[in-house]
């Protein structure tokens, strides 16, 4: 009964949504399909997952500040993450998220990780156990309200006022706290939090209670 | 579940800006609340929207021989491996069944403490702080912050006591009340400095806590040392 409901909700829904597809939707699939391949230990689905998203990691790489200036920090970062790309790709789900999510959050835990080595803070516990990157399996409702908010947040974030753009950019990217991005920024800090609230408000990702 | 970290503190963990003890607790919370999985996933996409923008910076192509070096390595962290196993259903929304005890996790530890705690409450090194309350620190390498469990006897009584830094708290098992609500498993409460509250616990069980407090600069002394995390 219910899989009937989710398969009826899914054909319409595809329906509606196959029009606007957009060409990002359609290279999102691409990438989807291509971590799925690595899953099955595809060493050429990797070279070009290597291929596209290397360059991404690295600018995340160079976008952090660190203590150690040596350079070498961007290029680390790349290998790590795809190596763990590599060996957690199996645990990886398309209908969860879509690969540069993923990438994202590995991305931004290993950076955690680098940087605690770099300040020798080494603890006992690994990052991926306060920023899991596994959770429960997506069911079909989910898989696709996952694609409609991709589309919805990656147009919204175009009309995003480029201030609030670059408050979120500072945190998400940049990895800075709030006291951090409104000294960055010059501002209180109390108008960076506001700003990056209004920034989530617009892009309708603040669920409500 | 009624009390929820405010979305403020889901878009810091989501970036991943926060200090780690706080991080914990947050994600402590999490493995316990849909709801807020739900959030942090929206969250997670607009990161990994932003991520995908970003202007690509040249990587060079021996890059890709060394990490395809490194992937034919024989697995170096063993630990990744062996660690599956004490781990519940990673995330797990899902309140456990009574009697259905799952092997290695009798307590149904969250996730992000299995390792700081272990399976069971009852093998932490508890401490007797005062007679209804029982505390053992967890070390997470932080100094600005004080990681505690806290146990309190069936009813028993917390002094009433006031904030000089943040405080964040977790309830892993039964519930308290205090001057401003009731809490049970799962719930995440922070209390801002100034704030004083008389806690207490539930009449029929006892009740065990995540606690984090911002560690005021001047409290580092000895005396208060041994006092911490709990009389501030």
């Amino acid at each position: 009964m219910m899989a009937s409901f989710y398969k009826t909700v899914a054909e319409s829904a595809s329906r509606k949504v196959t029009p606007i597809h957009d060409a990002k939707n359609a290279e999102d699939d691409i990438w989807r399909d291509c971590l799925r391949q690595v899953a099955q230990q595809d060493r050429a689905a990797f070279a070009r997952l290597f291929k596209h998203f290397a360059p991404q990691i690295k600018a995340f790489g160079l976008s952090t500040i660190i203590p150690d200036r040596s350079g070498q920090f961007a290029d680390e970062l790349v290998q790590e993450v795809m190596v763990a790309i590599w060996r957690k790709a199996t645990s990886y789900d398309a209908g969860k998220s879509a690969a540069a999510t993923w990438i994202f959050t590995i991305a931004r835990n290993k950076r955690i990780d680098l940087l605690r080595k770099l300040k020798r803070h080494a603890g006992m516990l690994d990052i991926d156990d306060i920023w899991p990157l596994e959770d429960e399996a997506a069911n079909p409702f989910q898989m696709l309200q996952q694609r409609s908010t991709e589309q919805r947040v990656r147009e919204s974030l175009q009309s995003l006022p480029v201030a609030q753009r670059e408050a979120i950019a500072l945190a998400f990217i940049e990895g800075k706290s709030h006291s951090e991005i409104a000294e960055t920024l010059h501002l209180p800090l109390g108008t960076v939090k506001s700003r990056i609230r209004l920034a989530m408000q617009r892009l309708q990702l603040v669920l409500e209670r | 579940m009624k009390h929820h970290p405010e979305f403020s503190w889901l878009e810091q963990y989501a970036a991943a800006t926060l200090p780690l003890p706080v991080a914990l607790c947050v994600s402590t919370h999490l493995s316990f609340c849909g709801e807020c999985r739900r959030q942090l996933d929206l969250l997670q996409n607009l990161g990994g929207l932003l991520f995908a923008q970003l202007e690509p910076m040249p990587v060079a192509d021996e890059l890709l021989q060394r990490i395809l070096g490194r992937i034919d390595e024989p697995r170096d962290e063993i630990a990744e491996v062996v660690k599956e196993p004490m781990v519940v259903a990673p995330m797990s929304s899902v309140a456990p069944e009574q009697g259905s005890a799952i092997e290695n996790n009798v307590d149904h530890i969250p996730q992000p403490l299995c390792k700081l705690i272990g399976a069971e409450y009852r093998n932490v090194k508890w401490s007797r702080m005062l007679p209804s309350l029982h505390a053992a620190n967890l070390s997470v390498g932080d100094q600005d912050y004080s990681v505690a469990l806290h146990r309190v006897k069936p009813g028993g009584k917390i002094p009433r006591h006031d904030h000089r830094g943040q405080e964040f708290t977790v309830v892993l098992r039964g519930s308290f009340s205090d001057e401003y609500g009731i809490y049970s498993d799962g719930d995440f409460i922070l209390r801002e400095p100034g704030d004083e509250h008389l806690p207490l616990a539930a009449r029929y069980e006892e009740c065990i806590c995540l606690t984090v407090q911002q560690a005021p600069v001047r409290f580092t002394g000895l005396f208060w040392r041994c006092l911490n995390p709990l009389l501030r």
